[in-house]
């Protein structure tokens, strides 16, 4: 068995997702930080919502992502486990995402609100998704074969789906300290001047590029493990058909 | 029996890493390493010289190979659907007063949850000229569509607080003063860049916050 | 061939079969209801102030039930897991739906069990009052939360059930689903008891989150019971 060492799992799409997030990022840190201004009420601490709102955004659409590739592999004609890896990958770049908003949504609330956490209906149903998609996680370190974690999976990612419009809307439907969404709104106006938007746009697109290289690559680590498993059995059963010819 | 071999070897999937994605196409690794792996089981049967039957089976005989399909049943799907609905509509429009972060100034003692005599959660903004800081002490007054709350706290409330700033204190109200063990500061959805020659518009607050 | 047995008739069989392994091995009733009594009792030692008892008794009632509901629900899939039960009911052919109603039942039987001896406790040890109206409520409040959490507890112990390592993953697993059920039990359970200013009408709309959790956790376990314990 041939085994040409590769050293990374890069293919062209990703390196260029992966240039466009450096490109994005570098234009969100360096006009986020010098060129953008402070706010009339909040005054530099603005400057953590480039990193807020973009990852709470993309951290949503990891979560319906793993939502979508669940469904489709539970109601797909083959079952394809692809689905399922990509439901795996998205979930957990997700967490990872959601983490950075909470931490550094905290961080802003402790500048601005003047406390790091309060359990008014934004955070507190943010704080159960985030712990909903631990879950998520855990179901699918709970063993098996892929297709036993697969389905399992799928069902809990399907349910917990729900949550994000609950989440989102909660500062709308209640009363909360959480301010209402200034682009993301029911009322469909953005409250937002110029250069603090377009940097918060730039923002979306790099950590969206950064998503979706996060998640190509996890996605074909995951499958080349799952290649390896499937391969130790292959030289087992190997193994085991010898000894049977033998004797 | 060679020719069996070879055969089974030019289907084999190898952990060839540059080829790697090529395989990983959603499903056609694992199919072609179970079905290599069934293919040697047969071929190694066929070596032993046994007589295997290859020929394909219909569900008229035996027991049908294939497992049962699960049909996915929609009634229940439908049903699931209209719980998560009627949920949703049940909290949204019954139990705002017990999910509502605070209630206003002009709400104490009229809404349901804000009674007078329990512990609760204000919102107002911070009228003009009221602040006043002694050593430890902050003592100011909240507004609401013109109903006013005189509150003190114990303490330095942090964050951005100021005058003419929306600012929601957690207390109890004891006679005429509230007397507040915890002040966050509520800021709006608005992001307006902090522009020192900025006119003033006639929708603007009466009480503009002062800029720090 | 003969038609497989009825969805009801499968759950029916399997909750007498759950309740009499109980009733002849007396694990509930000897080793979990002193648990969560004990627990009741060190809730009392580490909160050491009686009005803070009177006003939160609701809240701790629901977290004694919570605690010991793990262990309920282990125990249900432990008597399973150990001859090979499980397998061999899937293997009869047996409906996964008729087991999912059958299993909740008996749960759901045990853990109201359970309850009825924690209020007593709140009653008696946190000195809450209860009125006829509060009396009302409460029960509507234990029957509606108690179905949420055997649905619950049923399928996710049967997603943990079985192999090394798995049993030390229900609590995460379930902790996050029924936060929604301890909340609502909770507020109408505090409402119920009067406590801290609450009134009734708003228990009531809780009870109605409760049922809507119920329902929805009953036809999703219906659903996806006989995917989740598929081997």
């Amino acid at each position: 068995m041939n085994s040409t060492a590769v050293r990374s799992v890069g293919t062209p799409s990703t390196r260029l997702f992966g240039l466009l997030a450096i490109v994005c990022m570098t234009w969100v840190v360096v006009g986020g930080l010098f060129f953008t201004p402070a706010d009339l009420n909040q005054g530099e601490s603005v400057r953590i919502m480039y990193v807020h709102v973009p990852t709470a955004w993309v951290a949503y659409l990891a979560f319906i992502v793993t939502g979508v590739a669940s469904a489709m592999f539970m109601f797909g004609k083959r079952h394809s486990l692809g689905f399922d890896r990509v439901a795996g990958a998205s979930a957990e770049v997700g967490l990872m995402f959601m983490a950075i908003t909470l931490i550094s949504g905290s961080l802003w609330g402790r500048l601005t609100w003047g406390t790091f956490w309060e359990w008014d209906p934004r955070l507190t149903t943010t704080a159960f998704l985030f712990v909903t998609y631990l879950g998520y996680m855990a179901v699918r370190g709970l063993g098996g074969s892929p297709q036993q974690r697969a389905r399992r999976s799928a069902v809990v990612a399907m349910l917990a789906v729900l949550e994000i419009p609950l989440v989102h809307f909660s500062v709308v439907m209640w009363r909360s300290l959480h301010q209402r969404a200034s682009v993301l709104s029911t009322d469909g106006d953005i409250k937002m001047d110029g250069l603090m938007l377009t940097t918060l746009f730039v923002g979306v697109i790099g950590f969206t590029c950064t998503f979706a290289w996060l998640v190509s690559h996890r996605q074909r680590v995951m499958a080349m493990r799952d290649i390896l498993l499937a391969t130790q059995l292959d030289s087992a059963l190997n193994e085991r058909i010898a000894e049977g010819s033998q004797s | 029996m060679n020719a069996l071999r070879k055969e089974v070897n030019h289907e084999r999937c190898r952990l060839h890493f540059a080829r790697v994605r090529r395989y990983v196409r959603f499903n056609h690794w694992p199919r072609c390493i179970y079905v290599d792996a069934r293919t040697k089981i047969v071929a190694s049967g066929a070596r032993q010289g046994q007589a295997l039957d290859l020929t394909p089976r219909t569900s008229a005989d035996n027991a049908p190979l294939a497992p049962r399909k699960r049909k996915t049943k929609w009634g229940y799907v439908a049903v699931l659907v209209l719980i998560v609905v009627g949920g949703g509509v049940i909290v949204s429009r019954f139990l705002t007063s017990a999910i509502d972060y605070y209630c206003n100034v002009d709400e104490i003692g009229v809404r349901e949850g804000c009674e007078a005599d329990r512990r609760i959660r204000v919102q107002g903004t911070v009228e003009e000229g009221s602040l006043a800081a002694d050593s430890g002490t902050t003592n100011f007054i909240m507004i609401y569509n013109n109903k006013e709350l005189a509150v003190t706290y114990a303490g330095d409330p942090g964050g951005i607080f100021q005058e003419c700033i929306p600012v929601v204190v957690h207390g109890r109200l004891t006679g005429k003063v509230f007397e507040a063990n915890r002040i966050e500061v509520k800021h709006s959805n608005e992001y307006v860049a902090d522009n020192a020659q900025r006119i003033d518009d006639a929708e603007s607050q009466a009480c503009s916050p002062i800029a720090g | 061939m003969s038609t497989s047995p009825n969805i009801a008739r499968v759950a029916r069989v399997v909750a007498a079969k759950d309740l009499r392994i109980e009733m002849r091995s007396h694990i509930v009733v000897q080793q979990v209801l002193p648990f969560a009594g004990l627990v009741m009792v060190m809730f009392a030692f580490a909160l050491d102030n009686d009005d803070v008892l009177q006003r939160v008794a609701g809240g701790l009632v629901w977290l004694a039930t919570l605690f010991s509901l793990f262990i309920v629900v282990q125990r249900s899939y432990a008597i399973e897991t150990s001859d090979g039960a499980l397998d061999a009911l899937r293997v009869a052919g047996v409906d996964s739906q008729g087991i999912f109603l059958g299993k909740s039942a008996a749960l759901f039987v045990q853990l109201i069990t359970l309850e009825m001896l924690l209020f007593v406790l709140a009653v008696v040890l946190y000195q809450v009052q209860l009125s006829l109206a509060g009396l009302v409520l409460l029960v509507t409040c234990v029957l509606c939360a108690t179905a949420g959490l055997a649905f619950v507890g049923t399928l996710y112990g049967g997603l943990t059930a079985g192999a090394r390592g798995r049993e030390t993953l229900l609590p995460l697993l379930l902790l996050p689903v029924v936060a929604p059920v301890v909340l609502s039990a909770t507020r109408a359970t505090e409402s119920a008891f009067l406590s801290g200013g609450t009134v009734l009408a708003d228990g009531w709309s809780w009870v109605g989150v409760l049922a809507v959790f119920a329902a929805l956790f009953g036809i999703g376990g219906l659903l996806s019971f006989g995917a989740l314990i598929e081997e």
